[in-house]
């Protein structure tokens, strides 16, 4: 018997790894050209973690279908691991990344339990209700009869900065930048070999047709609470980080603001799509910036801009840039 | 032969008011051919929605000894039961080898060791393979219906229940695939289940018939006979001219 | 005896506002199948549209201006969905796309009442002032009131839904939406009414709640959260669940709120609506479709 028959392995997304290479050429490269201003990268810094946020949604909500509005709650979850074992254990902040990881995922694999047997729509309520009410409940840890666990209303400030090589990271931005780039192209490599394992390919299936998927054995089920997991896991750790960047963590990571710009980024970067969700943060970031002199219409225009983007280019930049591909490559031939 | 590998007892499964599977029983001998016919509406095809558990009904599905009406498709696909569908259900987005290799992960529990083979094998059976990396919704009819075969043969099932695998196909396909349904049968011994409108390729292919109308079983017996039943002729047969 | 027959009353007034929101949005989704979460925008915009009429022609009787503004809230519910919804709906995978087009209406239309009216405070009048006291315990007019606007607009909606040709046509869409196209319905327009109708009864608890919570640009928030939770308590779809779901729930929040303060009431709420889940997947009286 013939073994190794399957010649082609490559994926589709390969097709654009010239833009890959260029893109992440162009994140190397851009300090070099901003490091004077601290504005600048502290804006380049926030993208790349709402980047990792937002990838880390478009995985549950693009790849696995799952209505999942919760996720600034495993954001919530991972930034305050690390900020209490950081601030009351005085453990060291590359420990509380990984405690934040295992944290918000295992939070996850048990709110995934019960919600990811209902249907669509209800998933999407009852994680939504579910992040509405973490507040309530940090506000309640930080009452003085459990010894200020959270900080309450007021946040848990002073986090510590990384130590890598010696060097620490402090408040020189540049070296959160690139210690914030390997940790996204960390994240991004571990969703693109989860994308294109059995656990992505049991979602292909689904997508394509869920009644042939499930009589030749795939368990949507397992398959919703792993992804749901890994997910919560990468918003953790990404949580984690903006703490300590930020240096303080309160219960406004929770409003309903931030939760409508990474949707946003997740949405125009283009839903489902490999690295769609850290493009729309860098998209989005920058609009944001931009729109800042324009005071309280800011909200307004973005309102707008999410109605007709998603209206007239429903498939998002990144869809827009596969067409576009296409379309060359047409030419060419 | 001899032992029934399938029994179905006392099935019913009802949308609101409409009886769709009515007090039906019937039993499958291991390694024979079943085929089902019966006019539209008939609720052949509901009938297979609920042996592989897409619905749930009333009474018991014996399978090798087990009862398992009431589980979930996957774990009646692990246990040993695939299926295929009427309107080619493929992954249209993959390639004829991810498309085998989803029934022979999932279902048929190989790993990254032996999986290439198993797809392989099923590809050179079913004689596909030179279309292993093409993508499934550009291709004709007849590929796409042999890819689901091909799934549902990578679970290493005992049971395949096949809905209309001829409908649409052209006579060669449709003789090139009676071959191919005989082989699998006779070869590796996997007991078939087949839901076909043409009365004439369904005859000869079986080992027994079930007809079904409106949900219940009007006549089960040898395929020889069942022409000279006059209630199917009635009820059945009598339209089967516009089918062919 | 009173504190407890005052907390019954407390539970009626919010179950009556949470019936009149969630509703609202159920009528949406069972017709529609759009989850909008700019329900609570509408309630909100109810609020500032009352608030105009109220500060721009004072002598104005309570009432004229109370069905002025449900009149346009009619309009601008029907003219929401044309300009908003019906353009989504066209494309694939609109069932997911379109929550994040009513959660980008919701964001504009905040922040345009942030920019217009600013973040101060305004305040509605009340229909009735004063209390009407009943032996031992007192009830103030206008809660009285909300309890029985809530319950004449319930029972309204009922008829209009059974008895009229657009509710009836309402009925046939929520049941197939395909099969009312082949009878021969227009299916568009059956979605504006839908919205319409949603819009005014959003509005009717716009105008019957802020009078007591003051109008901000996010007043409708916490309501509409409650009206999802509730919606889905009571089962997506079905108005007779959601009006048990809206009084259980609204009776739950009071105790709770009276037992250990009122910001529990979102956490017990969620963790009802998961234990329910649990068990009964579709809500308390839901259909999967």
């Amino acid at each position: 018997m013939a073994v190794n028959c399957n010649s082609t392995k490559k994926s589709i997304d390969n097709k654009n790894i010239f833009l890959w290479v260029a893109l992440i050429a162009l994140l190397v490269v851009a300090p070099f050209f901003f490091r004077d201003s601290r504005r600048v990268m502290h804006i380049l810094t926030m993208c790349l973690i709402w980047g990792m946020v937002a990838e880390s949604w478009n995985l549950i909500l693009g790849y696995a279908s799952v209505f999942s509005f919760g996720q600034l709650g495993f954001v919530a979850i991972g930034a305050y691991t690390s900020a209490m074992l950081s601030v009351h254990l005085g453990i060291s902040p590359w420990i509380g990344l990984i405690a934040a990881g295992v944290a918000a995922g295992i939070v996850g694999a048990l709110i995934g339990l019960p919600c990811l047997k209902l249907h669509g729509i209800y998933v999407g309520i009852v994680t939504f209700g579910i992040s509405l009410v973490m507040p309530t409940l940090i506000v309640w840890g930080g009452q003085p009869g459990y010894k200020n666990l959270t900080g309450g209303t007021f946040g848990l400030a002073g986090l510590k900065a990384y130590q890598l090589f010696g060097f620490n990271l402090g408040s020189v931005k540049i070296r959160w930048y690139y210690t914030g780039l390997v940790l996204l192209a960390i994240v991004l490599y571990a969703i693109y070999k989860i994308i294109h394992s059995y656990v992505g390919l049991a979602f292909v299936s689904l997508r394509d047709s869920q009644t042939f998927a499930k009589s030749l054995g795939v368990n949507d089920y397992k398959y919703k609470i792993i992804v749901f997991s890994i997910s919560a896991c990468i918003a953790g750790i990404a949580g984690a980080f903006y703490a300590h960047y930020s240096r303080i963590i309160d219960p406004s990571i929770l409003e309903l603001d931030i939760f409508l710009l990474i949707l946003v980024m997740v949405v125009l970067g283009g839903l489902g799509k490999f690295g769609g969700g850290v493009i729309g943060a860098f998209i989005i970031t920058y609009i944001n910036e931009i729109l800042r002199p324009t005071g309280q219409y800011r909200y307004v225009i973005l309102g707008a801009l999410v109605i007709i983007v998603l209206t007239y280019v429903p498939s998002g930049i990144r869809g827009a840039i596969d067409k576009l591909a296409v379309k060359i490559k047409a030419g060419r031939t | 032969m001899g032992t029934n590998v399938l029994e179905v007892r006392n099935v019913t499964k009802s949308f609101g008011k409409l009886l769709a599977v009515n007090r039906l029983s019937f039993e499958v001998k291991k390694g024979s051919i079943l085929g089902i016919a019966g006019p539209n509406g008939a609720g052949k095809t509901t009938l297979f929605n609920v042996i592989s558990g897409i619905y749930p009904c009333e009474g018991s599905i014996m399978f090798a000894d087990k009862d398992i009406s009431g589980q979930k498709p996957y774990t009646i696909s692990r246990l040993g039961i695939a299926r295929t569908f009427q309107f080619p259900a493929v992954f249209s987005s993959l390639s004829v080898y991810k498309n085998i290799e989803i029934g022979a992960y999932y279902g048929g529990g190989y790993t990254k060791a032996d999986i290439d083979e198993k797809v392989c094998s099923v590809m050179d059976y079913l004689d596909i393979r030179d279309r292993a990396d093409l993508i499934i919704e550009d291709l004709p009819l007849y590929d796409k219906k042999m890819v689901m075969l091909g799934a549902a043969l990578a679970t290493d099932p005992e049971i395949i229940m096949l809905d209309e695998p001829l409908g649409g196909l052209s006579p060669r396909e449709i003789q090139m695939s009676s071959d191919i349904f005989k082989k699998i049968n006779g070869d590796l011994g996997v007991t078939l289940i087949i839901i076909e409108h043409l009365m004439k390729y369904l005859i000869a292919l079986s080992d027994e018939m079930l007809i079904l109308n409106e949900g219940q079983k009007i006549y089960f017996g040898s395929p020889e006979e069942v022409v000279n039943d006059d209630y199917v002729i009635k009820v059945y047969l009598g339209e089967d001219h516009e089918h062919a | 005896m009173s504190t407890y027959i005052e907390l019954l009353i407390s539970g009626l007034v919010l179950g009556s506002i949470y019936a009149l929101m969630s509703v609202g949005l159920t009528l949406i989704y069972g017709i529609t199948k759009v989850l909008n979460y700019a329900q609570g925008s509408l309630f909100t915009l109810t609020a500032y549209l009352a608030f105009v009429f109220f500060s721009n022609f004072v002598s104005m009787n309570y009432f004229v201006v109370f069905f002025i503004t449900l009149a346009l809230m009619a309009v601008i519910g029907f003219v929401f969905e044309k300009i908003f919804i019906r353009p989504v709906r066209r494309l694939p995978g609109w069932d997911f796309t379109v929550i994040i087009v009513t959660l980008g209406t919701a964001l504009l239309i905040d922040n345009l009442f942030l920019v217009i009216f600013g973040p101060l405070q305004k305040t509605l009048p009340r229909a009735f002032e004063g209390s009407l006291v009943l032996g031992a315990f007192r009830i103030t007019k206008h809660n009285l009131f909300i309890i029985v606007a809530a319950l004449l607009t319930i029972v309204i909606l009922d008829r209009f839904l059974s008895k009229t040709r657009v509710g009836m046509s309402m009925r046939a869409v929520a049941q197939s939406s395909e099969g009312a196209r082949i009878v021969g319905l227009d299916v568009d327009k059956v979605f504006g009414y839908s919205f319409a109708t949603a819009g005014v009864l959003a509005g009717i608890a716009g105008i019957l709640l802020t009078p007591r919570t003051l109008i901000y640009p996010l007043v409708g928030w916490p309501v509409f959260q409650k009206g999802l939770v509730v919606m889905v308590f009571g089962g997506l779809g079905s108005i007779k669940g959601t009006l048990y779901a809206a009084f259980i729930l609204g009776m739950v929040e009071i105790i709770i709120s009276y037992v250990f303060g009122a910001r529990w009431a979102l956490p017990v709420f969620i963790i009802i609506l998961i234990v329910v889940l649990v068990f009964r997947p579709k809500g308390l009286a839901g259909r999967w479709q």
